[in-house]
């Protein structure tokens, strides 16, 4: 078994071992997970060192036949068990290490039903993996809806106070957005062809190994011509083949050059809204981003490191994993609603954070305010905001991990959120303080550390993208502001000044070793990451170069 | 050259250290501080000494690339980062010393040690650099560090509030010098390189957009008033913050990037500058606070340097400022130390409870009137040859922004109000009767050589002989021909004008020495109703927007789901449901009905069979 799929089953495997383990291991099954995530990320941690930054194509493929049905005139459908990660997905699958290793840690204060959380939180390690290196956009899509489940769960069952709420809505509210997904999915499904199979069902070479440009070119000039049989023809969920418009079938849906339109709006063009929907629902993208600050308060704290930390990423790469190399021209033609999205984000975010009384609420809208910077900077379809918005994705996935748990430190002492319960906690918890202050500072884009190279390249390709107003990145400068206001507000609402509680004084303690273990590191990688960006930089800017060519 | 990396992380180190000995060391990071910093002064001098000859040298680095597009990190030396070197570290030396007694009972010193340095660290970065970004990146930071600094006292709710408002105020001049970073970027071939970008113009927007930069680190007009709240910081911070950091980084950036600066520009920003000077030297006129009024007297000289438009007389100023003005604030410090030390339970800053100080306290006296009146401008002090200097800038006639006569006027006047109010400053101070019943006066004394000696320094500094062996003119003096300028020619008219005008001032101050200036409303006031109210209430509004339409909608949405799944429920039931069931019911009424006619009864059914057939005959038959 290679080692991307060592990735994706080390988790599941574990998952139901520990789901049918008898009672009494049960103390040990924290152990267990975080062994097990301990190993995920180590073995992220190896992929990212034997990554070949010099090559932007996909790297560690592995390809099985899974689904191979004959549909009679409708051609040959084909599903394949194939995985493979590039400059994209890369850094996500380094994070999704760190961040479900750090979630591990953090799941020791769970302390009921934990044969069901370890179980759930395995199987979740395990999906979201499966989502960043699957190649098949069948097996993307299966990831993606498999992360709901485990996700519904943790938070419905050991959330707040509301948790059946919040679960069912952030259930209910992805799934909307899975199926736009899928519309689009399907019709993908019926208008691309896989040359290669093609070629061995034709008879035209033994096997897939026998293939050359040739035969592609030869394939693919047959099936402009419409002289492919239709029997013949071998659909594919393959993502490597779908933004070559040679693989299109002629007259289908979503080629081209089909004449197709709903209301003014070309099939493809409804297709990339359809996207956009769907992958900004999990972004999420103001106006479908209510179910996020729902969510991360009920949520129990591992679940809402995990939740900022990673499953928000998975809106962004869909965008430039599935989207743009796909649509590049719709994408092209709506940038600047893409970036006006981003915009809306960011300062409607901040805005909505300044308002808030609820400490983690507050940094839920943040998120959503620091999610626009991605869309800025995939919308300004240039190589620096590209390259910036993963790397924002990146910085994000480390520093909303790292809020999240200091308000989960709060919370456990107090079980009281509210900012205006706490007055000059500087006194009385000085390294909480510290590390709160390192973490906003963080956030709001000080330079050293990895939020400032995030901000700065996102902002930098919407201002120097010419298909965008000057204006529009102009404002999103302003978000820069707004962010400092909501972040050093709180800090003196909260930290500075006499010391003063609402309830218990008595339970306030620094934090323990546990804490540190978590937060310590993550501090560091983000001050290791501002200053070496080229850790990101250079494993992402192949392959996003490869992808700006279509543009 | 490793030394010029030594120049940069020593003060790094400065930082580091304490912070990881942390309290338990408290008394050896000062010293720790001292050290290195002294050490740095050093290296500078050194380093000073080695490149005088240099014009200029330039050192390239990558720091990482994106595709081919390389961003570097480098460091760009001439005579003006030389010269900034040398001071900052000096500068940063005193005010550590001075610190080392004035913040002696501070519980966290290992604190306050290590934000000097970062503060130090950040500024030589922002001195050291060769291009914008990164020149942006450490900009950020000394507007860090000038937040942890000013907000030291963090129990102190004034302090946190001024810190806050001060780095929030820094923040909004820094978007819009990102912008026109970005701008320059787009406009310079991306690229931020100082050294391409001195030979390009720049379209006046790109200017000011940078200029916004400046507008907010050297608390120019409107931006300016965070200068005067950081005083809720410790005091020998404001003396690094006024001399050597923060207020300097904004001049400096104006002096990097004016030569690709268009005259229009050069005319709005002397028009910020003029506002800027004439709105700082008025309100440190009724300011009763000792460090306030020196704080506005910052903010008025600092749109003094601005109107110096970026040339060598801005630099010359700067650097004759940075000595009078730390040696002030400094010097202010030991005022309050001492009266501290004297007497609690009363504002020790009040200038209105001093007076007669000058003979408890002659020496710190002394230097307060020599730095004062090299501030004034008055003839053989430092501030004199500076400000003389910028105004024969508007002296020349070959100056080509418009309404020239109306900013030397500016200037003028400005010059009138600095001598009006020091004037009175250091009446009220130093002269007259001790006021203050709280304290007995024989307490108050001066504090030890770690206070006197950076005073004394900075005095010494703040004289015309230093600057120019010819007191009256600098213009053979080093600094001209350091900096290598040729602009200025012997102009006896500038002296005599600027020397009038400074006694105007003098005199007009000393006959209005017992009256007491205050209650001038500040911009404030006006900012919180015009700008920081709008903005929260707009954030509360959006807050309900967001729950009570947007989030409703969704909910709205899933209710409506529901409403229709209830509807489709009862069609199913009702409808669907009821059409088969309906069937069998009426099937069964049939049945009922049907039933009775099967009775059993044989005659029944025969006499039906035998109606019925009557009745099918008869059909056949009509």
């Amino acid at each position: 078994m290679s080692i991307l799929s060592l990735l994706i089953f080390l988790p599941i495997v574990a998952s139901l071992v520990l789901a049918f383990t008898p009672e009494r291991f049960v103390p040990y099954f924290k152990w267990v997970t975080l062994i097990v995530t301990g190993v995920e990320l180590g073995l992220c941690t190896f992929v990212y060192l034997q990554f070949d930054k010099q090559v932007a194509d996909y790297q560690f493929l592995e390809q099985y036949d899974w689904i191979t049905l004959p549909l009679g005139n409708l051609g040959v459908g084909s599903i394949d068990y194939l995985l493979g990660v590039d400059g994209i997905s890369m850094p996500m699958v380094l994070l999704t290490g760190i961040v479900m290793f750090i979630g591990a840690i953090s799941s020791f204060e769970i302390g009921t039903k934990e044969r069901g959380y370890y179980s759930l939180y395995l199987l979740l390690t395990g999906s979201i993996i499966g989502c960043f290196i699957a190649l098949d956009m069948f097996l993307f899509y299966l990831f993606f809806e498999f992360m709901l489940l485990p996700m519904y769960f943790l938070i419905g069952l050991w959330g707040g106070p509301r948790r059946e709420y919040a679960s069912i809505k952030f259930f209910i509210y992805t799934l909307v957005g899975s199926i736009f997904i899928l519309i689009v999915m399907i019709g993908l499904y019926l208008s691309v062809i896989d040359p290669v199979e093609t070629a061995v069902q034709m008879g035209l070479i033994n096997s897939a190994s026998d293939v050359t440009p040739q035969i592609i070119t030869q394939i693919q000039s047959l099936l402009a011509e419409g002289e492919l049989p239709a029997q013949q023809i071998v659909h594919t969920f393959d993502l490597r083949f779908m933004p070559d418009q040679g693989n299109y079938v002629s007259g289908s849906w979503l080629n081209v050059f089909s004449e197709n339109h709903i209301g003014g709006l070309s099939f493809r063009a409804l297709s990339f809204i359809f996207l956009m929907i769907g992958f900004g629902i999990k972004l999420p993208a103001v106006p479908v981003h209510t179910w996020l600050p729902d969510a991360h308060v009920e949520a129990p704290t591992p679940v809402s490191v995990v939740l900022a930390g990673i499953l928000l990423k998975i809106g962004g790469y869909g965008f430039l994993r599935i989207a743009y190399p796909i649509f590049p021209e719709i994408a092209h033609e709506y940038a600047v609603w893409i970036v006006g999205f981003g915009v809306l984000s960011i300062i409607y975010g901040a805005f909505n954070a300044l308002a808030m009384n609820d400490l983690k609420k507050m940094i839920a809208y943040s998120s959503v305010s620091h999610m626009g910077f991605i869309l800025v900077g995939i919308g300004s379809l240039t190589s620096e905001g590209f390259n910036g918005a993963v790397y924002q994705m990146f910085s994000h996935g480390i520093l909303s991990a790292m809020l999240f748990l200091l308000v989960g430190v709060l919370y456990s002492r107090t079980h009281d959120r509210r900012i205006d319960s706490y007055q000059g906690l500087a006194s009385k918890l000085p390294l909480f303080t510290a590390m709160t202050a390192i973490a906003f500072f963080a956030s709001l884009g000080l330079p050293a550390f990895s939020g400032f190279i995030g901000e700065i390249f996102t902002l930098m390709g919407g201002f120097n993208s010419t298909l965008i107003p000057r204006w529009l990145a102009a404002l999103a400068a302003f978000g820069l502001v707004l962010g400092a206001a909501y972040f050093l507000w709180t800090l003196q609402r909260m930290f500075f000044g006499n010391f003063w509680v609402r309830y218990t004084e008595e339970s306030l303690s620094d934090l323990s070793f546990r804490e540190k273990i978590m937060l310590y590191p993550l501090a560091l990688m983000a001050l290791i990451f501002g200053i070496f960006p080229n850790l990101i930089f250079d494993v992402t800017h192949q392959s996003l170069s490869e992808l700006l060519k279509l543009f | 050259m490793p030394i010029i990396w030594f120049i940069l992380f020593t003060p790094l180190l400065g930082f580091i250290l304490p912070m990881i000995l942390g309290k338990k060391n408290n008394t050896l990071a000062g010293w720790i501080t001292v050290g290195l910093t002294g050490l740095n002064l050093a290296f500078s001098a050194y380093f000073l000494l080695q490149n005088l000859h240099n014009p200029q040298n330039h050192l390239v680095f990558d720091w990482f690339s994106i595709n081919d597009k390389a961003y570097k990190f480098g460091f760009l030396f001439d005579s003006l980062t030389l010269m900034m070197l040398v001071l900052v570290n000096f500068i940063a030396l005193l005010v550590e010393i001075f610190s080392l007694e004035y913040m002696h009972d501070e519980p966290d010193q290992y604190r306050y040690f290590g934000f000097l340095s970062l503060f130090v660290f950040s500024m030589l970065g922002i001195v050291l650099t060769d291009n914008l970004f990164v020149m942006y990146a450490f900009w950020e930071l000394v507007g860090l560090s000038s937040y942890l600094l000013i907000g030291f006292w963090y129990k102190k709710p004034e302090a946190v509030q001024a810190s806050k408002k001060a780095f929030l105020m820094n923040r909004i001049g820094d978007a819009g010098f990102l912008i026109g970073i970005f701008a320059v970027y787009f406009y310079n071939n991306q690229s931020l390189d100082l050294t391409t970008l001195s030979q390009s113009q720049l379209p006046t927007i790109y200017c000011i957009l940078l200029f916004c930069g400046c507008i907010g680190k050297s608390a120019q007009f409107p931006l300016h008033t965070w200068l005067p709240d950081a005083m809720e910081g410790p005091t020998p911070v404001s003396a690094l913050i006024h001399a050597a950091t923060m207020v300097v980084a904004g001049i400096y950036l104006f002096i990097r990037v004016q030569p690709m600066f268009s005259v229009d520009a050069l005319t709005i920003i002397a028009g910020i500058g003029a506002i800027t000077m004439l709105l700082g030297s008025v309100y440190a006129i009724f300011q009763t606070d000792i460090k306030k009024t020196l704080a506005y007297s910052t903010v008025s000289q600092l749109g003094l340097m601005v109107l110096g438009l970026g040339t060598d007389f801005s630099t010359f100023h700067l650097l004759t400022h940075a000595f009078f003005k730390a040696g002030l604030f400094l010097s202010a410090g030991a005022i309050i130390h001492a009266l501290h030390h004297a007497g609690h339970d009363f504002d020790a800053q009040d200038m209105r409870l001093m007076g007669g100080l000058r003979k408890r306290i002659p020496f710190t006296f002394i230097c307060y009137l020599v730095c004062s009146m090299a501030l004034m401008g008055l003839p053989l002090f430092s501030g004199f040859l500076s400000k003389d200097g910028i105004l024969s800038l508007w002296f020349d006639e070959h100056n080509p922004i418009i309404f020239r006569q109306l900013f030397l006027g500016a200037i003028l006047l400005g010059i009138i109000l600095t001598a009006f109010y020091m004037t009175r400053q250091v009446w009220m101070v130093f002269f007259g009767e001790f006021r203050n019943e709280n304290v007995n006066p024989d307490n108050i004394h001066e504090g030890s050589w770690k206070i006197k000696m950076p005073i004394g320094i900075l005095t010494i500094f703040s004289t015309g002989f230093v600057f120019s062996l010819n007191p009256l003119s600098a213009e053979h003096g080093w600094f001209i021909s350091f900096m290598n300028s040729d602009k200025i020619e012997e102009n006896h008219l500038v002296a005599i004008v600027s020397t009038i005008f400074a006694l105007i001032g003098v005199t007009t101050g000393y006959l209005t020495r017992n009256k007491t200036f205050s209650g001038l409303p500040t911009f404030d006031a006006f900012y919180q109703k015009l700008f920081v109210n709008p903005t929260v209430k707009l954030s509360s509004y959006l807050q309900i927007f967001d729950q009570q339409f947007v989030d409703a909608i969704v909910n709205f949405l899933a209710n409506l789901q529901v409403h229709i799944a209830k509807l489709i429920g009862w069609f199913d039931a009702k409808i669907i449901d009821g059409v088969p069931n309906g069937l069998a019911y009426s099937s069964g009424i049939v049945g009922r009905i049907t039933r009775s006619a099967q009775g059993g009864k044989v005659q029944l059914y025969i006499g039906i069979a035998f109606l019925g057939l009557i009745g099918l005959v008869l059909f056949i038959v009509l």
